[in-house]
């Protein structure tokens, strides 16, 4: 069965790839199958807990393993029948004599549950038990496999293909007609936004911490921490209600010189209305980094006086320097053909002080063909023959590289050259995020900590108006969609680059990514629900979700790197965008896969590292915190008045 | 050895900032293939204005000039050979050596000593041992291999030398006069080469420098006596013997004078049966594991053989020294293996995508990069081999089989198998001395011709398919085990890349020689002159202390050395409880936390397994990309996880420390009566004083550690850390001091070791 992934043709009309696709490969089901032995696990286990899950594959489990996992089923305060619940989950459907074809361990009988959150799996033969815990988010699609008549030993039942680069098996008997219900039930939550329900989120009542974290990101506070408002920048209120650009968020930081009306003015000729705005500035050279859509050049090669103008007024506040670099993320044949459609790029002779410079990241749906080849290659196994060849065969790593080479050029043109830099693609929500969000983490130690991460992520990707939902296509059924693209996860992988090529600069740690990117899909949380500032306060997110951040800030031990060495890297981090020094993330993109895993990972060590030392910390102040209590009480016995000691004092 | 401990390649940083000539003697201009002749005469007068004050090489003993040439321009790697240095190059009959001609280019001025990257050899230095392929250019940008013997007949414009430790230098001769221009390049290629051992500089060497009998840190397996004592510590001697029929090498050139045979063979019988196999390489032991299966390497019956009966003889008194009655699994490692034609090829396909000085190269080919690097089959092989050793390991521990290797030459890839399998099997070889014992045993002593295999001597016709690197390929293979169990080794990924370069310097009786007996030739042709050669297992005689530390891996060290008990269960207290706080919000957070009871530092099971599929079977890049500057990842890579972790550590050590000294102090104040404690505590401050001195704090043994920490006295606040290091410099953006080890005060602003209290310590 496991031999499909090999034939699956390679599907023309981009629309239906994963419908057919997924006949094709309905032999692949996933087995999420971690234990806690990597600190993902142990971190992470516990957003897998939540959003993927804790089971167990039988193959190649160490004991240390397999205790830890039995550890942590005990845990769960239910019954074996029952399945955990959240604050705010209610189980739809729940059907025993289930079997769930794990791609690792074989066939495992069991009892489903479907909530409105999950779908739950416990093994009843199998010890230890094996658990599934899947959240309703990362379904994209739910299919019915065989008939009625179907022959053969578990032939008929569902098909679940996942965000989370897996798929998931199911067999059910056709005399117990259980298939119908799980079905239904599954097409009904996963999918809230198609059926008119809410988000699972909004129904989510969990408390982490003190629920402050909403507040973490503070664009006034960000601004000033950067020293903005200042002789050159200000920040504007033209978009309280986001009637200047629908997309942006309602503070926005451009020139002084600029007016309200400037800035209407430009934004008419820039892509919807994304006019250039204010991401970073460099503390010494108030160099910049600012991020904008394509201008609205069209085949006439329109151009505007004002946007000119606006341009140089950006460049202007950079004294350092004459000359300001645009970055055009696209390849350049793609910012020409934009013209036909009213877009296009900067002509050379209306902005004469500017360098345009084509950066050859290509489009989300290369971007989207390029992850789907990436899970053939990676789920349910790999092929060891020809590991290589096939990683390299998706590009994706290729993708990855060209835009981390990208941001370093950005990061270089700002630090080395003091030169501010515009930064556009055609709308100025995806590869300029990525682009700008990158280059920042590069250049600004501050977003290598968690709480600098989560700000960035809030600044750039969030209030900044990336699509989250059409991009991951949160509650929607369509997952031909031609919308959706893996634009941020492409961006967690770069950070991941990143933290691989330096182990101590970043305080955050593997399963800190992990986890975001799980509860990208997981839709437990508002954070990335919709897609721009104003669609969230419309919904009123803040008020009626929970956080991301609440849940990650509460138990930071677990997400923290044990190298992180803050005083090291006070300065810009260039990583090497060279395939020869990336690698697959194999800890996400295979993490299915218990034969990817290390037995003994490096991570897990350096954090027993840290522990063993805060541990001898804390008895060494101990011990001398009872000493001088010892030293204090002798000291105040009575005793002849001349020994008085000048450390009495 | 080869390390660049401290290379030039700062310069080469300097160099890279295009236009800012921060060095007077880099020459920055732009090449024009075609006017070579009219070269611009004002660099000329500059370059040989530095030619004042010529620094001559330094020399080992035996050491003599063969050859020189001024105003020899040395490219800076990955300039596109538009920046380079000017200077002097001499060739010895040990090494091509560059002297920059102007001296500030001297990290520490004209005096100083030069940060040296070995005892051994200086930052500039090409040992000839090395130099694998050179390729000359003359005019007309005609390139050509310099094959040993050929005549040098056209004028060279640049050399291009390839070597073994994966480095490619060049060097551009347009300044240089013709008669030189010549003579260099037919040195430089006619010692490169030598033809057989009696032109290898390693016997000037003997001859000349007095190594006094060198320390043997590790048990040479010469002597019977190291043989037994292996026997006894796995105990086992009641099975296997230590047979001297090879006493003078009368029965095989090939295997030791001892080796370890049944004990129930008689020496008249391994006489009669070593003619029946290839090399005369009958059945011998390797290791006997704690159930008393055992693992056996031999060749392969010689095919014109009548007498398969002996092979069946010797077998059977395998069998029966195994200790049960089960049968024997015979390995076939030419077919489970790579053979060394498979070897070869893939080596040089991965020196064709690794090797490269230029920029434009490195990034065109980097796309394809990945397919390239499956295509060489590198990592299939080492993969592999793995899984052979794997499959072996399992037979042992699991069936209580004993294994026999078996191989065409029974001494290439029995070597690798059997080092592995008993590196996974026994914690012992994991210690450095218990690894170099390994390699003493397996390698040296038991004839894997080290000679032959790395191509120290040129021969025609046979040195091409003899040159093979099977014990790179072993080297590729423990790293992929400490890349999967960290802890696991006492070692370091860079004792390992060191180790690959020493066994290239041709300097050590360690790797020398083809077998014992071709050292033993060596040596006695010699007699009056050559005592001993230098052991390559004696470090202190190519690198300095600190350097040593850096084979010191830190997870290792507090894993095996560090009493942990005490420490843990607190630890574990500290873990669990933090999963308390939590369990109020109940089972989002729950299912998941870390395993509460999971041991710090728990072992993993003894025996090592490590996975084959090829997502966890790594590429080396220390070994293979170190030189490879576009590739260098400055102020990270594995290095400044290593440092971190060494810092970690010593500051585990230091804790450790201060808390047993304050255990002490408070036991101290329990047993005394109050009067007397409060005498003792006003007055007398030098008690106290006195406790500090006697418990000075142990060394951790680590590199940034504080043993490093009064001998070294260079700054460290800016200096970055590559991912070559320490092989090639650390740069720091804005100074040109370029430092590599340094005091641990440095790194430790923010952590938790008390400052007074290492002062006080050192008071």
């Amino acid at each position: 069965m496991m031999n499909s992934r090999g034939t699956t043709p390679n599907i023309k009309p981009k629309g239906v790839v994963e419908s057919i696709s997924l006949s094709n490969r309905s032999a692949h089901h996933s087995s999420p199958s971690n234990s806690s032995k990597d600190s993902y696990a142990s971190v992470g286990s516990r957003s897998k807990s939540l959003c993927s899950s804790a089971s167990t594959s039988s193959e190649n489990m160490n004991p240390y393993e397999t205790k830890s996992l039995r550890e942590a089923v005990k845990t769960v305060p239910t019954s074996t029948d029952e399945c955990p619940l959240l604050d705010g989950e209610s189980i739809k459907d729940q059907e025993p004599n289930v079997t769930y074809i794990c791609p690792y361990s074989g066939a495992v009988r069991g009892m489903m549950t479907v909530t409105n959150y999950k779908i739950f799996f416990k093994s009843v033969d199998k010890e230890p038990a094996l658990i599934l815990d899947v959240p309703l988010g990362v379904v994209s699609q739910v299919e019915k496999i065989g008939g009625a008549t179907s022959r053969g030993v578990n032939a008929y039942g569902i098909e679940i293909v996942c965000k989370d680069m897996r798929n998931l098996r199911f067999a059910h008997k056709q005399e117990n007609h259980s298939r119908r219900k799980v079905f239904d039930k599954i097409q009904l939550y996963a999918f809230p936004l198609t059926n008119k329900l809410p988000f699972f989120a909004f129904e989510f009542k969990e408390k982490y911490g003190h629920g402050e974290d909403w507040k973490i990101y503070d664009p006034i506070k960000e601004l000033r921490r950067m020293g903005v408002p200042n002789e050159s920048w200000r920040i504007s209120r033209a978009n309280e209600n986001y009637q200047l650009c629908d997309s942006y968020p309602s503070l926005i930081a451009v020139p002084k010189i600029a007016t309200d009306q400037d800035l209407y003015k430009v934004a008419e000729f820039r892509s919807r209305q994304r006019l250039p705005i204010l991401s970073w500035i460099h503390p010494e050279s108030q160099a910049t980094i600012t991020r904008s859509s394509q201008p609205l050049v069209g085949m006439t090669g329109k151009t505007s006086k004002d946007d000119e103008r606006y341009v140089q007024q950006i460049m202007d506040t950079n004294a350092q320097s004459h000359k300001l670099f645009i970055m055009d993320a696209r390849p350049s044949v793609n910012a020409v053909a934009n013209k036909a459609r009213g877009g296009g790029f900067e002509s050379d002779g209306a902005y004469q002080i500017a360098e345009l410079i084509f950066l050859d990241i290509h489009n989300i749906h290369v971007m989207r063909e390029s992850l789907r080849k990436l899970k053939d290659v990676c789920f349910p196994t790999i092929d060891d023959a020809h590991w290589l060849s096939n990683i390299e065969s998706t590009n994706w790593l290729n993708h990855i590289k060209i835009i981390l080479a990208g941001a370093v050029r950005i990061a270089d043109k700002v630090e080395s050259n003091k030169t501010s830099v515009l930064v556009h693609c055609s709308d100025g929500w995806d590869r300029t995020s990525q682009l700008t969000s990158l280059s920042m983490i590069m250049l600004d130690p501050y977003y290598r900590t968690i709480r600098g991460f989560e700000v960035l992520i809030e600044q750039e990707w969030l209030s900044f108006g990336h699509k989250f939902r059409t991009r991951v296509g949160h509650g929607e059924d369509k997952h031909s969609d031609a919308d959706r693209s893996p634009v941020f996860l492409q961006f967690i992988d770069c950070v991941w680059q990143m933290t691989q090529q330096f182990p101590n600069a970043f305080e955050f740690n593997e399963s800190f990514l992990i986890t975001i990117l799980d509860h990208l899909y997981s839709c437990l949380f508002g954070t990335f629900l919709f897609n721009c500032e104003r669609e969230r306060v419309k919904e009123r997110v803040q008020e009626l979700t929970v956080s991301l951040w609440s849940f990650v800030n509460c138990q930071l031990l677990d997400f923290t790197n044990p190298l992180y060495a803050a005083h090291i890297h006070q300065h810009v981090l260039l990583p090497v965008a060279s395939v020869r020094r990336m690698e697959v993330w194999t800890g996400y993109y295979c993490r299915w896969n218990p034969r990817m895993r290390p037995q003994e990972p490096i991570h897990i060590r350096n954090r027993e590292l840290l522990v063993l030392k805060t541990q001898l910390q804390r008895k060494v102040e101990e011990l001398q915190r009872e000493l001088s209590a010892r030293n204090a009480r002798l000291n105040l016995q009575p005793s002849p008045p001349r020994v008085a000691t000048p450390d009495m004092a | 050895m080869s390390r660049r401990f401290k290379s030039y390649i700062g310069n080469n940083f300097e160099m890279k900032e295009k236009g800012k000539a921060t060095f007077q003697s880099y020459i920055d201009f732009p090449v024009h293939e075609e006017d070579d002749k009219e070269s611009n005469e004002e660099v000329e007068r500059n370059a040989s204005a530095f030619f004042d004050n010529l620094h001559e090489p330094r020399k080992l003993q035996g050491e003599s000039k063969v050859g020189e040439a001024d105003k020899v321009l040395m490219f800076a790697p990955f300039s596109d050979r538009k920046q380079g240095i000017i200077g002097h190059l001499f060739v010895t009959n040990f090494k091509i050596s560059f002297v920059p001609a102007d001296k500030s280019s001297y990290p520490d001025g004209d005096n100083s000593q030069v940060i040296l990257r070995s005892k051994l050899l200086e930052n500039t230095d090409i040992p000839l041992t090395f130099v694998d392929t050179i390729y000359q250019v003359s005019s007309g940008a005609r390139r050509r291999k310099l094959v040993p013997g050929s005549s040098v007949t056209t004028t060279t414009k640049y050399l291009e030398i390839y070597c073994k430790d994966f480095q490619v230098h060049v060097f551009g001769f347009r300044f240089a006069a013709q008669d030189q221009n010549k003579q260099i390049t037919e040195a430089i290629a006619h010692f490169s080469y030598p033809t057989n051992d009696t032109r290898l500089f390693a016997r000037e060497f003997g001859y000349s420098s007095q190594v006094e009998d060198c320390e043997h840190p590790v048990p040479q397996f010469l002597e019977k006596d190291d043989w037994e004592k292996e026997l006894e510590r796995l105990q086992c001697q009641g099975m296997w013997r230590v047979a001297d029929a090879n006493k003078d090498y009368e029965m095989s050139i090939g295997l030791p004078e001892f080796f370890v045979t049944p004990m129930n063979v008689l020496n008249t019988d391994l006489a009669k049966a070593c003619a029946q196999f290839a090399d005369k390489r009958l059945p011998t032991w390797c290791y006997t594991y704690v159930n008393g299966a055992s693992l056996v390497r031999m060749s392969h019956v010689l095919p014109e053989s009548d007498f398969k009966i002996y092979e069946e003889k010797m077998l059977n008194a395998v069998k029966q020294s195994s200790g049960n009655e089960k049968d024997l699994l015979i390995c076939d490692l030419s077919r489970m293996c790579p053979s060394l034609p498979d070897v070869k090829s893939s080596i040089e396909k991965l020196k064709a995508i690794v090797l490269t000085d230029s920029a434009k190269e490195f990034y065109s080919s980097d796309a394809r990069w990945l397919s390239s690097l499956e295509a060489t089959h590198w990592l299939q092989h080492v993969a592999a081999c793995l899984n052979t050793a794997n499959h072996v390991v399992n037979q042992i521990t699991r069936d209580s089989q004993t294994v026999v290797l078996k191989e065409e030459t029974g001494c290439d890839l029995s070597c690798v198998i059997s080092c592995l399998a008993q590196l996974q099997l026994d914690p012992e070889f994991r210690t450095i001395a218990g690894f170099q014992s390994l390699v003493q045993r397996e390698w040296v002593i038991m004839g894997h011709p080290f000679q032959q295999r790395l191509g120290l001597i040129w021969t025609p016709d046979t040195s091409e398919a003899e040159q093979v690197p099977v014990f790179l390929l072993f080297l590729d293979c423990v790293w992929q085990l400490l890349q999967q169990f960290p802890s696991s080794f006492a070692f370091t990924e860079t004792y390992l890349t060191v180790l690959w370069d020493t066994s290239n310097l041709g300097l050590f009786d360690t790797f020398l020689f083809n077998n014992c007996w071709h050292r033993k030739k060596f040596l006695s042709e010699n007699k009056q002159t050559i005592a001993t050669l230098p052991s390559a297992w004696d470090w202190k005689f190519q690198l300095s202390e600190e350097q040593v530390l850096l084979f010191n891996n830190p997870l290792y060290r507090l894993r095996t050395s560090y009493d942990l008990d005490y420490v843990v269960d607190s630890a574990k207290t500290a873990l669990r409880s933090s999963g308390d706080a939590l369990r109020e919000n109940s089972y989002p957070l729950l299912l998941g936390k870390p395993p509460s009871n999971a041991e710090i530092f728990g072992l993993q099971e003894v025996v090592l397994k490590p996975e084959v599929t090829a997502g966890l079977i790594k590429f080396w890049s220390q070994c293979y990309l170190r030189w490879i500057i576009p590739a260098q990842i400055v102020g990270g890579g594995n290095p400044s996880q290593y440092v971190q972790q060494c810092i970690l550590t010593e500051e585990v050590v230091c804790l450790e420390h201060k808390l047993s000294s304050l255990t002490l102090q408070l036991q101290k104040q329990l047993m005394q009566p109050p009067h007397q404690q409060q005498r003792q505590r006003l007055g007398e401050n030098g008690d106290d004083t006195e406790m500090r001195v006697r418990l000075s704090r142990p060394s951790s043994g680590l590199m940034f550690g504080a043993t490093g920490y009064s001998s070294s006295s260079m700054q460290l606040s800016t200096m970055y850390i590559t991912s070559s290091f320490p092989f090639t410099l650390a740069v720091s953006h804005h100074t040109q001091h370029t430092l590599i080890c340094g005091p641990l005060s440095q790194y430790l602003k923010d952590t938790a070791i008390d400052h007074n209290y290492m002062q006080d310590e050192n008071d």
